[in-house]
């Protein structure tokens, strides 16, 4: 068995919850990536490991399946992440302003360490759109107004730590 | 559980429902919560609260109440008054003067003769946003799994496949197949083992009809899956939603979990020989996986990427076994067709499109939202009745139908009827159920190139044509917005949509190009202006910018415009 990745702390309890409660069947591997995904944030090389020696499978199929979903990420996220949306909905109502706003405000072309901008395919809130969505919260009907006041809300933020 | 607990279920909580003076219904979507849904809860339950009717009325979050783009929506049950834009500040008011003093407040009240609601026919969305999607008891008390009580009961497989294909029922998710056809092929599978799957990774960009659904009234997916179970002989089903709706995974959950208390799901369902368990899958941001046989291989915890058919899933589905691929939407309407009947459902719709049809309506239109109309309704009539026109001073331009594997429609094809066939004819495809409305502040080539972009970025990388192809198509698209295309640019691109849509794997690569040759069919002027005049008239595409430059080894020379 591969050992426990980095420090036994509450996060792996919650992975080895995942994983037994599939009972280590193969097919459960994106159920538990999931899993990995939310309580670390994104998913460590060691936490492959581990996913790959508790569900006997081979590491580089892990490695092939949790980088070819988008939802998983293997580098640690940013502090922030402002999410535009450019559903179609959004799209026609002027998105790609506020996209262009965002990483103009973050002061980044493709994100810096603070604040990461996205663009999101689709939220699925098209009736309100633009949807822009702040960590985990969304806001309807945004404007360039609102983009700058939550990436003001950020720096202020940053500041306080 | 037998019927008889399952209809004293359903009568208790109507009378308990009864006990209350009356109710707040407010939306719960997603949406809605977004717009301030939850914060308004509070206001409502304080404002009961300090008129001392606390326990007299019943406050609840129901799923999606259609009229999106004027929520937070609340209701107000007897009398089916609702009110739009609602706040927290409202709340009292709409307390003491409404509830208690019976004569409803007038601003921001709906009309009762509004067209929005007035144009259309609930029937997958009947008790959405009227019931307690976190209470199955709220779904049993309003008929709810008394079709799958009645199906394994006293119906055969057969009876009931029979049944779905007298309806006339097509897959909603965009195929169209006959579901009755599709479910007799799963049952006349000799394999021991057998399985339902419901196709909830909803992709397409523009379109939550299925996030409603499954976030608004879970219980009717899960009553049709497990119809479809023992109609087909399947024992296990698996829902694979989208993983970019929380809410919706989590209601889901919630209904399984309830249903599985309840032994609606299980062994011995209403004490026949038929047992069905669901498990949920979520699924991780690939749009591919909306493909079936791509769907099928992330539930089995593998890369979602399509295979050829045949086989189709109905003869070697999840691993290997026939299995039922349906979407949610045609889920939803297998229960209503058990209850009422056949015939019933046949006098919806056109001949060949029966039923109803969900539509996600949004963009440049007033009333944007979920609606739900009979099939053969015109575009006109969803946009211009149900939709209340263009919103702000622009003018209509263009209709998006199907997501990237759909197609714009001008004006003057605004009359045909929504259904399979005329969708198709007009170079467009029902698709899923997004409307997108479009102005004339839409530039159809930035439209066209925007889903080729997306459709970029989604191919798998799998087959060749649709990995290459899009690319090159995305890069002759980007140059004509920016005014780097030559006539030789507008045939490649051309050639391509024909080389792509023939030659790709699956639906994603073999749909791509519909964007684009509806654009280029209905709206090629325009891009003859951005290559030859770099004009823009939505005033989207810029021709002097750098950095919009694809190649700069192309120069444009003194055809600039600024």
């Amino acid at each position: 068995m591969e050992k426990k990745p980095t420090n036994g702390d509450s996060r792996h309890k919650l992975l080895d919850r995942a994983l037994s409660r599939h009972q280590g069947r193969p097919e459960a591997l994106i159920e538990v990536l999931h899993t990995a995904q939310d309580v670390f944030g994104y998913i460590p090389r060691d936490v492959l490991a581990y996913i790959a020696a508790a569900l006997d499978i081979p590491k580089s199929r892990v490695f092939g399946v949790a980088s070819y979903y988008p939802l998983f990420s293997l580098t640690p996220p940013a502090s922030h992440t402002l999410t535009v949306c450019m559903g179609t909905a959004c799209y026609v109502n002027g998105a790609a302003a506020l996209l262009e706003e965002a990483k103009r405000a973050c002061g980044c072309a493709d994100g810096d360490e603070i604040t990461e901008v996205r663009a999101a395919h689709c939220l699925g809130s098209c009736g309100r759109g633009p949807l822009l969505k702040v960590d985990q919260r969304t806001v309807v009907d945004a404007d360039r107004d609102a983009v700058r006041r939550e990436v003001a809300a950020f720096e202020e933020h940053s500041h306080d730590d | 559980m037998t019927i008889e607990e399952l209809y004293r279920i359903g009568a208790l909580y109507r009378d308990q429902l009864a006990t209350f003076r009356a109710q707040i219904q407010l939306c719960g979507s997603g949406t809605c919560r977004s717009a301030g849904a939850e914060e308004l809860q509070r206001a409502f339950e304080t404002a009961c609260e300090e008129a001392g009717v606390r326990a007299e009325i019943r406050v609840v979050m129901t799923g999606c109440m259609g009229l999106c783009g004027s929520g937070p929506l609340v209701r107000i049950e007897p009398g089916d008054t609702m009110y739009v834009h609602v706040s927290p500040q409202d709340a009292p008011r709409i307390v003491r003067d409404h509830v208690l003093e019976n004569s409803p407040v007038t601003e921001q009240r709906l009309p009762d003769d509004n067209t929005f609601y007035g144009r259309q026919t609930p029937v997958v969305l009947e008790h959405m946003g009227r019931i307690d999607p976190e209470s199955i008891e709220d779904y049993i008390a309003h008929g709810g799994y008394e079709a799958l009580a009645k199906a394994v009961t006293y119906q055969t497989p057969e009876s009931i496949i029979l049944e779905i294909r007298h309806a006339g029922l097509r897959g909603r998710g965009g195929g169209g197949y006959a579901t009755g056809l599709k479910w007799d092929i799963v049952r006349r599978g000799s394999a021991e083992q057998k399985y339902v799957v419901c196709n909830a990774d909803e992709g397409d960009p523009g379109a939550f009809m299925d996030r409603a659904m499954l976030e608004g009234n879970p219980h009717s997916i899960l009553e049709g899956m497990a119809i479809a179970g023992y109609a087909v002989g399947a024992t296990q089903g698996f829902v694979s939603v989208r993983g970019e709706y929380p809410l919706a995974v989590q209601r889901m959950r919630r209904a399984i979990a309830e249903a599985e208390r309840k032994q609606l799901l299980g062994n011995r369902i209403f004490d026949s020989g038929f047992s069905f368990r669901v498990d949920l899958r979520m699924g991780a941001g690939a749009f591919v996986c909306g493909e079936e046989t791509a769907l099928l291989r992330s539930i089995e915890g593998k890369r979602g990427q399509p295979a050829p058919r045949p086989p189709y899933p109905s003869h070697a589905g999840l691993w290997e076994k026939p299995t039922v691929v349906n979407n949610v939407e045609t889920f939803a309407n297998v229960a209503p067709i058990i209850r009422r009947g056949a015939r019933w459902f046949g006098e919806i719709g056109t001949a060949r499109s029966k039923g109803t049809k969900v539509f996600a309506l949004a963009g440049r239109v007033r009333n944007t939202g979920l609606i739900e109309v009979p099939m053969g309704t015109t575009l006109r009539e969803v946009i211009f009745d149900i939709g209340g026109g263009i919103s702000g001073d622009g003018t209509f331009k263009a209709v998006q139908t199907g997501g990237p594997s759909g197609g714009c429609i001008p004006e003057q094809h605004l009359d045909i009827p929504v259904d399979y066939e005329s969708l198709a004819q007009a170079g467009s495809i029902m698709g899923s159920g997004g409307i997108i409305v479009m102005d004339n502040s839409s530039c159809m080539v930035d439209i066209a190139s925007y889903f080729m972009e997306f459709c970029r970025t989604e191919s798998c990388g799998k087959c060749v044509p649709c990995r290459v192809g899009t690319v090159q198509m995305s890069r002759i698209l980007e140059r004509i917005k920016c005014g780097r295309a030559t006539e030789q640019d507008m045939e490649t691109l051309e050639e391509l949509c024909v080389m792509v849509k023939d030659t790709s794997l699956c639906g994603l690569g073999q749909a791509a190009p519909n964007p684009v040759i509806s654009a280029l069919h209905f709206f090629r002027p325009e891009f003859e202006r951005h290559y030859r005049d770099h004009v823009c008239d939505a005033g989207i595409c810029r021709f002097d910018d750098p950095e919009h430059g694809v190649e700069p080894a192309h120069e444009k020379g003194e055809g600039a415009h600024a």
